[in-house]
């Protein structure tokens, strides 16, 4: 169903599946960084969580380690 | 043996073609009250991965072909019918008015990215510095978060009538905003038209527009 009038790319199709149907914050098995136009939209971690790449950053930020 | 939830349909929705949904589990059909609820009856919670999450969505999408269902998000589990019919019961107001809102229409996705986008850099030479980061993203993502909410804005003025309802989440990290908009089945070629034609108007952002979807944005 989804693209049927807007034919984009399989990694447009896989934000836009993954933002819908899951939560933020649900524990996912996979490790990649989906990007759109130089711009990195989900960051799935290996049995970590799924987020938005800005919400990493910021905990990043916040806490340095 | 427990029941994972798929979608909700009004009495009169459309049973289930033969179809595997998580865990290649048949979908089925379970009436409830005045709903019909598609369901897998499965001997656990099925493991969160991006193959079930592509499962899940094919079973909500096939409910959604002749008439439009409440789509559930991935991870409705229950232990049992009767903990699913409680449920129910227990949301029975709520749920028959969400469905009132989304009969007869889709979800399309609008995402307005910002290519240009470059957070600044942290800087920890110095607490200050370090403060003084974060300030600056604090104000970005302010400044971000108010363009977002009025581009938003304007093309659901631009669109008018075409959509019945929206909901628009500011992210931030480049994305200004993202944007699911409501719209009737029989006016889906018309809001193809006035979306392209709106994305042209601003050159220096990046416009994705996907659809149509079930309206997992409208369930709440």
């Amino acid at each position: 169903m989804a693209d049927a009038l807007f034919p984009h790319d399989e990694r447009v199709r896989l934000v836009e599946l993954v933002d819908r149907v899951l939560d933020r914050g649900v524990v996912l098995r996979g490790d990649v960084v989906i990007s759109v136009a130089g711009i990195d939209l989900v960051y799935l971690e290996l049995h970590l969580l799924l987020s938005a790449v800005e919400t990493l950053e910021r905990r990043r930020i916040q806490d340095p380690g | 043996m427990g029941v994972y939830a798929y979608c909700l349909g009004q009495a009169g929705h459309p049973e289930p073609p033969p179809l595997e949904g998580v865990e290649q589990a048949p979908v089925m059909a379970a009436r409830i009250d005045d709903f019909v609820v598609w369901i897998s009856e499965l001997e656990k919670m099925p493991t969160p991965d991006l193959a079930a999450i592509r499962r899940h969505n094919a079973v909500v999408e096939a409910a959604t072909e002749q008439e439009t269902p409440l789509p559930f998000r991935f991870g409705q589990w229950f232990g049992s019918r009767h903990e699913l019919r409680d449920s129910l019961h227990d949301r029975h107001d709520q749920l028959t008015r969400q469905l009132r809102q989304v009969h007869g229409a889709l979800e399309y996705g609008v995402r307005i990215l910002d290519p240009a986008h470059q957070p600044p850099a942290a800087d920890r030479s110095s607490g200050t510095a370090y403060l003084e980061t974060l300030a600056l993203r604090a104000r970005q993502d302010e400044l971000d978060e108010e363009r977002g909410r009025e581009i938003a804005a304007a093309l659901r003025a631009a669109l008018g009538p075409l959509v019945r309802d929206h909901r628009v989440r500011t992210v931030g990290g480049g994305t200004i905003a993202t944007i699911a908009h409501l719209v009737d089945r029989h006016d889906t070629g018309n809001y193809d038209l006035r979306v392209r034609e709106f994305g042209t108007g601003w050159p220096e952002l990046r416009f994705l527009f996907t659809g149509p979807w079930p309206p997992y944005g409208f369930m709440e």
